[in-house]
């Protein structure tokens, strides 16, 4: 028995498309498509901030033309690192369009990091200068780098002697330096392209039908791939515009969608979550023409409450660091519920099968695909497969109508007595359990099983491990019980809430 | 003084003579040289490691083995590459592909490399897939068909000389993109293949072609479109002479005592030489076989002709010019003794050429490298247990 075939990314487009000319990556790199945007219409806005200020595409041009310069200046050329770490503004946005166009290869960093964290991306990526925009961040950046790095606020206030070469990036020049999310162990700072970034950013344009006429209400961080590859790239890609938010907060989410015409939402399924619980919301969220959920999975149950509420099939795609988009829903036809869709224009996927033939880890090629990670050949050569395919680590199922099923990680596959058990499968269950808030399922080493499966659950109220054990007897197969309850207060999340479970094991 | 391309760093992946001669001219002047063999092969040709032609081509060189198609040895080649400046291959496109080292796949990690490469046909195109040695290209590339006797047929050049060309070419193209990097910070993908090199070398009998529409044959010894600028036989061995303007042709004639000659009308311009060039080698060669090679020489240098003898490879490096040049050094090499080698042929007013060195056998410094690397004495055995070098 082999696994089903995911559906064929052609049906992401509309019936009459010619998908034989489709070519992600025609336009060669990020800057060049974008520029040949901007002097379409100069006039139409990019971007605005929640107070009413906007930047229209030809000030874009202008103001990174000049931000490039003062980089420039500095001494920074194409391939030289630049770390960013700021919050939302249009200045930072055009520091960010400024480092493309240059060729900088960008170093998003969380502005939340601490000392550690820092000193870790700082020094695998030895950047020459750091854009940021908070006073601790700044000490533990020059801590890290020894003094031997320009620091500047996201106005680069850098005096310009230089007339710099632009746009010269093509689809094999680093731009992107992107470090995993850290949920397994030591982060790895994956190499992204101009190439794989206008792969991606042209990719979901298609499929997702962004044209000028969006505004994107975008509320997700710039110092990650889907506020900044996804948001970003594919806004300016597709000559449309996006409301910078900064943060996620229902209010100014709605205010914003209502006053400045939002037409899309790009959300984590923690945003949703929250959203499920603000009826008040209703008006601005139905006025929508698209809600997208990445970055984590979207529980069925909240799929089904946010179209219940809103009346929003929202649309879940899955991406990773390493390869920006793979999988989505379709905009047009069903958008499943627990499921990722199927693969986006350009992008190759194949299952590796286990032996049940069922599901297997998703193997996945195309012009999105990353080609390493940086400084770090070991880890470099083990994420390929033999025959060149990205082993992304992620195990999935394809239902019979091809959509595509995200069942766990293969990293966190639990093997208990020959068996394979999925975290995320015993999760979902015990989530239906009343007295749990939350809670992560893992193996710990065990002599008898090799691995025992365990929950780490935060309670609700006062519940014994025993009501647990129990509960999941009358859902779960034997092999798939949990049989060690721990508790504690809360799960260790990082930025995009996912659960990070190194943290839990050690 | 100093060498130039000291602190220079160069992997070579290349096998055959094309890129190893493109590598070699880098390291004779004082590139740090790493080259790259599959551990244990015995089928390539050219593995004698201690026979002439591999101790020419390789000499300055470092050697490891490294199977690139398992994962551990993939990771000690990217190992390789953090410090690299230059990297040089000629995989054929779906190999390269396969073992996750074309350009695209090392473009993005390490943006300051120059990649690059040697073809047979090219990177594209309906050959490109096709792998080709010296040889075939001598064939493909028109070269034969010009070189020998109507009566002979085509042809072979008596050296590699595609390969040549191609790796010269390289080098050439290797120190641009290392001059571009100064101002642009970044590497590039440089090509050649043999056909290109060997098309380009076909220089005027290529531009006959092109711009005449003359599609050239073989001539000789003969120069194509000159007379008379060919072989003669002395009575004691072979020499050249050229003498095509009516200058050159004036002082011939005065040279070999043949007023005659001079005053034929049908020898009397530069264009009825070439016209009449058959008759007029045959009366130049009964003259020539009248006196020795050496009488030859040294009446026409007198008369300011340009002449010189047919050497053997043996008369060449006992000719005292060549001997003057020092064309080769002696080094001592493991297995050979003290041998001599050929220097690299350019000369600088104030750079050196690289000390020559002897060319390294298998496994010679695969452990002196991975522990430059970072790997321990455990580490590589068990590496070299599993095959991984």
């Amino acid at each position: 028995m082999t696994p089903n075939e995911p559906r064929s990314w052609k049906a992401h487009l509309p019936p009459g498309f010619d998908v034989e000319a489709i070519d992600v990556l025609a336009q060669e790199s990020l800057p060049k498509a974008w520029t040949k945007r901007w002097a379409l219409e100069a006039r139409a806005i990019v971007a605005l901030m929640p107070d009413g200020s906007r930047l229209s595409a030809g000030e874009l041009e202008d103001r990174s033309r000049q931000v490039a310069g003062r980089l420039a200046s500095a001494g920074m050329g194409p391939g030289d690192r630049i770390l960013i770490s700021a919050s939302a503004s249009l200045d930072l946005l055009v520091v960010y369009v400024a480092a493309h166009r240059l060729g900088l290869i960008i170093v998003p960093m969380n502005t939340s990091y601490g000392p550690t964290e820092v000193r870790a991306i700082v020094t695998n990526t030895t950047p020459s200068m750091a854009v940021v925009d908070d006073r601790d961040s700044v000490r533990s950046i020059d801590d890290a780098a020894d003094g031997h790095i320009w620091i500047v606020g996201s106005d680069v206030s850098i005096p310009t002697s230089e007339d710099p070469i632009l746009d010269k990036s093509d689809r094999t020049t680093p731009a992107l330096i992107c470090h995993t999310s850290g949920t397994t162990g030591v982060p790895k700072g994956a190499v992204l392209t101009s190439g794989n970034l206008l792969a991606s950013a042209e990719a979901v344009r298609l499929a997702w039908r962004w044209t000028p006429d969006d505004r994107l209400a975008l509320a997700l961080p710039l110092f990650h791939l889907h506020g900044l590859g996804v948001g970003i790239n594919g806004t300016l890609l597709s000559g449309a515009s996006a409301i910078l938010l900064g943060q996620f907060e229902p209010k100014s989410l709605g205010e914003a969608i209502a006053d400045q015409s939002a037409t899309m939402f790009f959300g984590v399924p923690t945003m949703y979550h929250r959203l499920a619980f603000s009826p008040s919301l209703s008006q601005s969220l139905r006025s929508l023409r698209l809600c997208v959920s990445g970055s984590a999975p979207l529980p069925s149950e909240l799929h089904g409450r946010i179209k219940e509420a809103f009346g929003q099939a929202v649309l879940e795609r899955y991406g990773m660091t390493e390869t920006v988009m793979n999988l989505s829903n379709p905009y047009d036809g069903e958008r499943r519920a627990g499921t990722v869709g199927f693969p986006l224009p350009g992008v190759e996927m194949r299952l590796e099968s286990n032996n049940n033939g069922v599901d297997g880890e998703i193997q996945l090629r195309g012009p999105n695909v990353f080609r390493g990670y940086w400084n770090q050949p070991g880890a470099t050569s083990e994420s390929f497969t033999s025959d060149g395919w990205f082993a992304s680590g992620d195990l999935a199922a394809v239902d019979d109508d091809g959509y595509v099923q995200i069942v766990g990680r293969s990293k966190e596959l639990i093997i208990s007595g020959g068996y394979n058990v999925y975290p995320k499968e015993i999760e979902d269950i015990l989530r239906a359990h009343g007295g749990i808030e939350d809670v992560a399922v893992l193996g710990v080493p065990s002599e008898e099983w090799g691995e025992t499966v365990t929950a780490v659950v935060v309670a609700n109220g006062s519940i014994t491990a025993d009501s647990i054990i129990e509960f999941a007897a009358q859902h779960l197969a034997p092999y798939k019980r949990p049989r060690i309850v721990r508790f504690v207060e809360t799960l260790p999340r990082n930025a995009l809430g996912k659960v990070q479970k190194d943290l839990l094991t050690a | 003084m100093g060498t130039i391309l000291e602190g220079t760093r160069v992997i070579d992946l290349s096998v055959a003579r094309a890129g190893p001669h493109a590598v070699r001219q880098l390291a004779e002047f004082g590139a740090t040289v790493t080259r790259i063999e599959i551990p244990n092969d015995t089928s390539a040709v050219g593995q004698d490691h201690h026979g002439s032609d591999y101790i020419n081509l390789h000499g300055n060189k470092r050697l490891i083995t490294i199977d690139l198609k398992q994962p551990e040895g993939h990771e000690i080649f990217l190992h390789l590459l953090k410090g690299a400046d230059i990297l040089v291959e000629n995989f054929r496109p779906p190999v390269k592909a396969e073992l996750g080292i074309a350009f695209p796949d090392l473009a993005p990690l390490f943006p300051r490399l120059i990649y690059a490469s040697i073809s047979g046909f090219g990177q594209t195109g309906p050959l490109a897939e096709r792998g080709a040695v010296d040889q075939i290209i001598q064939g493909s590339a028109g070269l034969m068909s010009i070189t020998g006797t109507t009566d002979q047929g085509p042809t072979r050049a008596g050296i590699a000389l595609a390969d040549m060309a191609a790796g010269s070419l390289l080098t050439n193209g290797i120190l641009l993109a290392l001059l571009d990097r100064q101002e642009s910070g970044l590497g590039q993908w440089v090509q050649i293949s043999l056909l290109e090199a060997t098309i380009s070398f076909l220089d005027f009998q290529a531009a006959r072609w092109v711009i005449d529409g003359d599609d050239p044959g073989p001539v000789g010894n003969d120069h194509p479109t000159l007379t008379p600028m060919g072989t003669f036989s002395a009575s004691d061995g072979y020499l050249n002479v050229a003498a095509p303007s009516d200058r050159l042709w004036t002082r011939l004639c005065r040279a070999l005592d043949s007023p005659e000659l001079a005053a034929d009308g049908a020898f009397s311009t530069v264009l009825l030489r070439h016209e009449n060039k058959e008759e007029l080698k045959k009366r130049l060669q009964d003259r020539f076989s009248m006196r020795t090679r050496a009488e030859w020489v040294g009446l026409l240098e007198e008369a300011g002709v340009p002449c010189g003898p047919v050497n053997s490879v043996s008369e060449v490096f006992a000719d005292p010019q060549v001997v003057h040049l020092e064309m080769t050094s002696r080094i001592d090499h493991p297995t050979r003794g003290e041998i001599s080698v050929l220097r690299n042929p350019l000369t600088f007013s104030r750079s050196e050429r690289a000390t020559k060195t002897a060319a390294p056998v298998p496994s010679q410094n695969t452990n002196e490298i991975l522990e430059e690397l970072g790997y321990s004495g455990e580490h590589i055995s068990d590496l070299r247990e599993r095959g991984v070098i």
